[in-house]
């Protein structure tokens, strides 16, 4: 995919990815390329990128529209994010969009695939079923399988062939893209002081929606500006924020737990776009991918694997990044985070790490209750 | 206020039920006695499990969606979900695992007795994703290991299902052999394993034979309500002579009941299809706010959580063993895409001749309910079918407004009537 001529700044590209995708448009103009809108949490974006399509997470309108359409499609019982993404579907946000694809990341999501194809009928809507065994045998023949069946389906779309030597040049492009992605998330981790949880969001969420030779170089200078950076330090405790994977919470809610005296040192917020790590790009690429998911041992919320133990990780993890508690922030009706919760959570008690759990819709807008619940939980910790 | 039971039928020819209900008794008890027994208990679900293989090792399953729902329709629900609450679970999460986790904390004791322990988790992802995070919480819980079969859910909308699914479940199954060898000290026996499949594929049968009695007009069964009675030995009794046995005996009684006439309402006024978890603690209330119209149901898919008997999807085939129960476990209603489940309500509104739909949606089922709105759309915008949807919950009573309930029922049963009215006239 070459590197474009228009500069999109990260604040604008991430504005544009909740509604209006004039970035996404903008690209399909100069280009005369087609764009796949995927749900997260994780999906192989490099499977359309090699075949020049612009793959587009649908992190949900977070507000932006009304949600009357879908209402009458959907239960009351589930998630924002599931009726914003179908709301736009419905009225046409997502029309700039030549396919959108879904993967088994909960029953809700798996369910809107459907609904979303019965209205949406002569879309390309597809569904990727990733592998829960992972400690089987078949597990990465299974899933190579399945990338090629859905790179068979891009390619019709498309009218063109995937090819090895492109697929692997764009594992390159998103490998560095994880990596650099990564290297900030550690930079924060030490040094939380030098970005606020707005500027780290605008970063990540325009990752989601720019062509990703463009972003990587605008994060590669972002990173080095910021790794060069000074700043004061304040008297915060350090938070590691559990749950927002997948429905994105306001902004402003992230705001008030800084304000409320805590730095976020680590989130979930687009934790799909840099979960993967580094895939190895000699050999059969699209095996390769394959293999990255399925042997990837870090804990996704939404992946089950048989060898992961969650307590034991979440014990070491917390440690490891130094934090002094933990905030569960789960989106409302969110059942795989509210599982894992249980989980952690347990453990927690046991090494003694405090905790508060906190539920968001990603339209919500009182906070004042949060930041009255916050501000008692990181004084708790200052004082203790 | 009308008598809100349903039960017109001769009691010589609703036998079934009983028989039922002394299976599963007799399955309870042996449930309670694994501990002096020593039987291995393998924590199943009902969608999609492999339980011809587990038979072939003398391993129990125990499903706690049947021992859930129950102890439910016995009432005992609140306690066990006040329980798991009381430690963190949310209100949001399925009653099913807030009962299952609870029923097996220390000294809990149930409406149906003690729940035992599971030795393993079978974890067949099929349909459901609360599935997974069910068994890990058992799993933290316990430390019972789990023994997963992943299985790839319906993609395509034309049903077709890619060879390298069935592969993939196929030799997930075989992996499993040598791990049910070391848990249990035995040897896998092939020949065990084929005659527990061809009396599995005999049941799946003969309980195809009664669910398309529905067919018949009148219908001398209730798709729905009975169903809900029949269908649980197709899971836990399955590939046993006492399963075969019961659908046998079944199909005789709603033969005979056809031949003299008999249903389960005095006349059938209306004839419905069913999509949808029922109300298990209030179930025979529920039931008869629609007996009490004369409406009996023709088809439900509710049924067809077990395996989707009536579609041509699979063939339990002894020579095949692995392969087709593979198939099986990819053919379980939830595992299949949302237009597909659709079209099968469709068709059978087409096939049974119904007169309308109704969607029983449950907040704790998104896998079910999630998308049962758009069902509605369809059926009722672009088929002109009528469609109620009334939601609620399987387990959890605090979800059920019997008044509300009954004004809904009430209202689509009114225009029904009218609708009735119109095409006689014309």
């Amino acid at each position: 995919m070459e590197t474009l001529s228009f500069k999109s700044s990260f604040a604008q590209a991430a504005e544009d990815s909740y509604t209006n995708f004039d970035t996404v448009k903008e690209w399909k103009r100069e280009t005369g390329g087609l764009a796949l809108g995927y749900f997260p949490v994780y999906f192989p974006e490099e499977l359309p990128h090699s075949l020049g399509i612009l793959p587009v997470g649908l992190y949900g309108a977070s507000g932006g529209v009304a949600l009357d359409m879908a209402t009458a499609h959907t239960q009351s019982f589930v998630c924002s994010i599931t009726r914003s993404v179908f709301q736009m579907a419905l009225q046409g946000n997502l029309d700039v969009f030549d396919g959108l694809i879904f993967s088994n990341i909960c029953d809700v999501a798996r369910n809107l695939s459907g609904i979303t194809k019965r209205n949406l009928q002569k879309r390309y809507v597809d569904y990727i079923h990733l592998p829960i065994n992972n400690n089987s045998s078949y597990a990465t023949k299974y899933l190579n399988d399945e990338y090629l069946r859905v790179s068979a389906a891009l390619e019709k779309l498309v009218g063109k062939k995937l090819e090895t030597r492109q697929l692997a040049k764009s594992i390159r492009a998103y490998n560095e893209r994880r990596r650099l992605q990564l290297e900030l998330v550690n930079l924060r981790r030490s040094k939380p002081w030098l970005l606020d949880y707005t500027e780290w969001y605008s970063i990540m969420r325009s990752g989601s929606i720019m062509p990703v030779e463009h972003y990587v170089d605008q994060l590669q200078r972002y990173v080095s500006e910021l790794a060069a950076k000074d700043a004061k330090a304040m008297d915060r405790i350090r938070v590691a924020v559990v749950g927002n994977f997948c429905e994105q919470p306001p902004l402003m809610l992230m705001k008030v737990i800084e304000d409320a005296g805590c730095y976020i040192i680590n989130d979930e917020g687009l934790l799909g776009s840099r979960w993967l790590g580094n895939v190895e790009t000699k050999g059969d690429p699209l095996f390769s991918l394959a293999q990255a998911y399925v042997q990837n041992a870090e804990p996704l919320t939404v992946r089950f694997h048989p060898d992961i133990n969650k307590q034991s990780y979440i014990a070491n993890f917390v440690r490891n990044i130094k934090a002094d508690g933990v905030i569960f922030l789960t989106p409302k009706f969110c059942e795989p985070a509210l599982y894992d919760y249980m989980i952690y959570k347990s453990t927690l008690d046991e090494i003694k790490m405090p905790y508060l759990h906190l539920e968001y819709e990603e339209s919500s807008s009182s906070f004042e209750h949060i930041r009255t619940m916050v501000e008692t939980f990181a004084e708790s910790i200052l004082f203790d | 206020m009308p008598e809100l039971v349903a039960e017109p039928m001769r009691k010589e020819l609703d036998k079934a039920k009983r028989m039922q209900g002394d299976m599963l008794l007799s399955y309870f008890d042996a449930l309670s006695k694994s501990g002096v027994t020593g039987t291995k208990i393998g924590y199943s679900f009902v969608m999609a499990n492999p339980i011809e293989l587990l038979a072939t090792f003398d391993i129990l399953p125990l499903f706690p969606e049947i021992t859930s729902l129950n102890i439910s329709y016995r009432g005992g629900a609140p306690p066990l979900i006040a329980q798991a609450e009381e430690v963190g679970y949310s209100t949001d999460a399925c009653g099913y695992v807030k009962m299952g986790v609870a029923s097996i904390m220390d000294k809990t004791k149930t409406s149906i007795g003690y729940i035992p322990k599971p030795d393993i988790l079978f974890l067949s992802y099929s349909g459901c994703q609360i599935y997974i995070h069910w068994w890990e919480q058992y799993h933290y819980q316990t430390g019972a290991p789990i023994f997963t079969i992943d299985v790839p859910y319906l993609r395509d909308y034309d049903r077709h299902v890619p060879k390298h699914d069935i592969e993939y479940v196929a030799g997930q199954l075989e992996e499993m052999i040598p791990k049910l060898e070391a848990a249990t000290g035995k040897r896998f026996n092939e020949d065990k394993l084929k005659e527990i499949v061809r009396l599995s594929g005999k049941a799946w049968d003969l309980w195809k034979e009664c669910v398309e009695m529905g067919k018949l007009k009148p219908t001398p069964f209730d798709a729905y309500f009975e169903s809900i009675y029949y269908m649980a030995p197709i899971t836990f009794a399955r590939g046993s002579q006492k399963c075969v046995d019961f659908y046998k005996f079944l199909l005789d009684e709603l033969k005979l009941r056809a031949e003299r006439g008999i249903g389960p309402t005095e006349r059938e006024d209306y004839r419905l299809v069913f999509e949808g978890v029922p109300n298990y603690p209030f179930f025979k209330k529920f039931w008869g706010l629609f007996s009490h119209y004369n409406a009996r149901c023709v088809a439900s898919t509710y049924p067809k959580v077990a395996g989707l008997v009536d579609t041509g999807s699979f063939r339990l085939n002894p020579e095949k063993p692995i392969e087709s129960i593979a198939e099986y476990m990819i053919h379980a209603y939830c595992n299949w895409n949302m237009p597909v489940r659709t079209h099968l309500i469709e068709r059978y509104v087409k096939d049974y001749r119904a007169d309308a739909v109704v969607i029983h949606s449950i907040k704790s089922c998104r896998s079910f309910s999630m998308g049962q709105g758009d069902i509605r759309e369809y059926l009722a915008k672009e088929l002109d079918v009528p469609t109620l949807l009334v939601e609620s919950d399987h387990v959890d009573p605090r979800y059920y407004s019997e008044a509300q309930m009954k004004n809904r029922i009430d209202a689509f049963f009114e225009t029904l009537a009218l609708r009735k009215n119109r095409s006689q006239i014309n």
